[in-house]
């Protein structure tokens, strides 16, 4: 400095500067008293000083994050994402050209709200989401809830909690977003969180697939003319085509399913499945009259099976057991019987069941503001693949392929050539076992 | 001018949507339908299509829906097999009158007996979804027509089952004509073991009398548990008016129930059926015999008494508590056995 002292005067001048106090005064404001963690305060400095500014430098409380501005008016946006904190300090400091550093600080609070809880919950499980201020401790007069969803979207004014926490729980049935608003030191703060709701993994939720063979000793008619059937495959106790029960009547599943409502909490009001007990439990039913040990149509006469068995004349001379065992098969899953096999009803159902998938995990999620409504969901779902089941495996053109499904070839390997059920209804050995 | 600008502009617009959404049906019914008529697509995928199908038919509005009414009816009579059944299976999803007559004259001309008999199945859909205050007289007339092609020689014997439980769906309409037939030697005979079902499908209380009758007819078990399941049925149903025909039912199954010689699956049936009935959980000497009889079951007996106590929704006992947790948590019980085990524990795993 002394150097730059051309002049007596000027020398001097420049030592009295030197010289001065720092006397500044200087402001910082922020653009709101609070904000909630993450969002943007503006933060302006003056200084009522008129020595140059050569910056002003913004620093926070709790980082060393620091924002520069060298340009009046002396401002920043700052988004305040590092912590929360009541009363943060914001400091400015002015480098000045001539005088020492100049401070100012300001206040402000940072809060948020913090949400704790699952974030993929099981479904039917009760699930507790608990909300709380950021410092805890804060004082809160009304938590308001929501839980946004496809469905029903339920809201909760929580006043009775007006502390710094507060919980929402309940059983939880369907997928979205919990979100809880609260005003904390007069900050409007709102948190979410995405609710990702998962099956349930249970063995429960998988369909039993049975077939009992060969159920009922004492069914079938004479074998007299073609509305005599040698075999069936049915559902076990109704007799009928029916394919998943119970089924109550046609397509109504309501006694294989608990359905309930979610009584309170973020999905309340909403309706689930509760329990399922559905199932597939079928039998085959073979013709009393075909086996050997059936009795005649006429005192005296030869029964079915030994009038075709016979050596002599016999249409299936000597081989009508294979007979029997091929209906047997043909209602059930082929020869030699294999699951899923195509050349057999119920190997056709467990085929066409793996093609289709298990419709339960589909029951398993279906959810309805009513319980009519969610009972015809599982009725239509459950009727879809039921009546996509029986048409593979019920009947005829689709299924003429295979040895033991009609056509030429039919009924058990190695026999081909002779036995031919689906155009067998006249007399005289070409199709098959004679009619009496 | 400008006027009539705008509303040409919003009429074509809403011409424009309304094809737009019929259209787009057409895909997913084709994709339903080339499944069934063999071609190479994945099942899973196609069940999909059938459901978005008859999600999108129910939200038509009216006009758009008689739009595509008409191009399933059309579709009734297309060459592919799988295409008829389809068409008729959406129609059945919201259906009027003139569906169910279109899908019975579907049926009764369809040369090929197993689509017939699929269009039997989606007849009697149609027909449970009529709506009740205005199908009456379809349902009459449906099951007079089920009912001729029941008795008629050439019909196939599956198509003529098939057939007998559509016209259980007709409902009470469907009573004369069940009478008939069961009262119908050749009939009873041939039908003999779907008619107890085919009773339950109308869900009318009257058809109670005639399932005792039918279930004095046979000693044959099997047989007997499906007049059993049919009489469950009908006592589930709310509206179950006829007094008589109840407390005869529920005096038959409550007997064998408590009956020391009864068959032990014709005891478990009747049990199952017998909880159905609303006012059976206030009969504490049944509820005790369903708990008593379940610890000396097992198999199929074992499942239909779990079943009953289900239906009967009432406070288990420490022992039958216990006993059921035994069922449920033994590797030995078969999975349908062990789910209602679970139901009734009100637990999940």
């Amino acid at each position: 400095m002394a150097a730059r002292c051309v002049s007596g005067l000027i020398c001097l001048m420049v030592v009295l500067t030197a010289a001065r106090s720092a006397v500044a005064d200087v402001t910082v404001q922020a653009s709101a008293t609070g904000v909630q963690k993450g969002g943007d305060i503006t933060f302006t400095a003056t200084a009522d000083e008129s020595d140059p500014v050569v910056k002003v430098t913004f620093t926070y409380e709790g980082t060393t994050a620091s924002d520069e501005d060298t340009t009046s008016p002396y401002q920043v946006t700052r988004a305040m994402d590092w912590t929360t904190l009541q009363d943060l300090a914001v400091t400015a400091t002015f480098d000045f050209q001539n005088i020492t550093d100049q401070q100012g600080t300001v206040e402000v609070d940072v809060v948020d709200i913090t949400l704790l809880g699952p974030a993929t919950p099981t479904r039917m499980t009760t699930a507790c989401w608990l909300a709380r201020t950021s410092p805890t401790g804060l004082s809160v007069s009304t938590w308001s809830w929501l839980y946004d969803n496809d469905l029903l979207d339920v809201t909760w004014d929580d006043t009775a909690n007006s502390d710094y926490l507060s919980p929402w729980l309940g059983t939880v049935v369907i997928s979205g977003t919990i979100q809880t608003s609260a005003t904390i030191l007069g900050v409007a703060c709102t948190k979410s969180m995405n609710i990702n709701v998962k099956p349930r993994p249970y063995t429960t939720w998988t369909m039993p697939l049975a077939c009992v063979e060969d159920n009922e000793a004492t069914w079938g008619l004479p074998p007299i003319d073609q509305d005599i059937s040698f075999g069936r495959i049915e559902d076990r106790e109704s007799n009928t085509t029916r394919i998943i029960v119970p089924q109550g009547t046609d397509e109504n599943w309501a006694d294989g399913v608990t359905l309930s409502q979610v009584s309170s909490g973020p999905n309340a009001g909403l309706w689930y499945v509760r329990f399922n007990t559905l199932e597939i439990d079928m039998e085959t039913v073979i013709n009393q009259h075909i086996k050997a040990d059936a009795p005649p149509p006429d005192v005296g006469e030869d029964n079915f099976f030994d009038h075709n068995n016979g050596l002599y004349g016999g249409c299936i001379a000597n081989d009508m057991a294979d007979f029997v065992q091929a209906v047997k098969n043909h209602e059930y899953r082929g020869t030699p019987p294999t699951e899923k096999s195509l050349e057999g009803h119920f190997g056709r159902i467990e085929h066409e069941f793996d093609q289709m998938g298990d419709p339960l995990p589909t029951i398993e999620a279906l959810l309805a503001t009513s319980e009519s409504a969610l009972l015809t969901a599982i009725n239509d779902e459950l009727g879809n693949v039921e009546a996509f089941l029986w048409m593979f495996t019920g009947h005829g053109a689709w299924s003429q392929a295979g040895p033991n499904w009609g056509g030429t070839g039919s009924l058990g390997s190695g026999k081909h050539d002779r036995y031919n059920l689906q155009g067998g209804y006249t007399s005289g050995c070409e199709w098959g076992p004679d009619w009496f | 001018m400008k006027c009539l600008v705008f509303l040409s502009t919003f009429f074509l617009c809403a011409a424009i949507a309304h094809a737009d959404a019929v259209a787009d049906l057409e895909p997913l019914l084709q994709q339903s339908a080339a499944y069934l008529d063999g071609e190479d697509v994945p099942a899973a995928q196609v069940l999909q299509a059938q459901r978005e199908l008859c999600r999108r038919y129910v939200g038509l509005d009216q006009q758009q829906r008689d739009a595509f009414a008409q191009r399933l009816g059309s579709a009734l009579y297309d060459a592919a097999p799988g295409m008829r059944v389809v068409a008729g299976r959406t129609l059945a999803t919201s259906c009027d009158q003139a569906d169910v007559e279109r899908l019975l004259a579907a049926m009764a001309t369809e040369p090929r007996q197993n689509v017939q008999h699929a269009l039997a199945r989606v007849l009697g859909t149609a027909l449970r979804r009529l709506p009740a205050d205005a199908g009456s007289a379809t349902r009459a007339t449906a099951a007079s027509t089920l009912e001729q092609l029941i008795r008629d020689d050439t019909t196939a014997p599956d198509f003529r089952r098939a057939m007998l439980m559509s016209l259980g769906n007709a409902g009470a309409e469907a009573l004369p004509a069940l009478y008939r037939l069961c009262d119908d030697p050749r009939w009873s005979r041939a039908l003999h073991w779907s008619l107890p079902a085919a009773l339950a499908g109308t869900g009318s209380a009257n058809a109670l009398d005639e399932l005792i009758l039918l279930f004095e007819t046979d000693q044959a078990v099997g047989f007997r548990v499906a007049c059993i399941q049919a009489m469950g049925t009908l006592l589930a149903r709310p509206d179950s008016a006829d007094q008589t025909s109840v407390q005869a039912a529920v005096g038959l199954l409550r007997g064998l129930v408590l009956s020391g010689a009864a068959d032990p699956t014709l005891k478990a049936a009747a049990a199952k059926a017998c909880a159905k009935w609303p006012a059976a959980s206030q009969d504490a000497e049944f509820v005790n015999a369903v708990c008593r009889q379940l610890k000396q079951s097992t198999g199929q007996p074992c499942k239909n008494y779990l079943r009953a106590l289900l239906y009967l929704d009432v406070e288990l006992d420490a022992e039958t508590t216990s006993f059921v947790q035994a069922i449920a948590a033994s590797d030995q019980t078969d999975p349908g056995c062990r789910k209602v085990a679970m139901a009734l524990l009100d637990v999940d795993g």
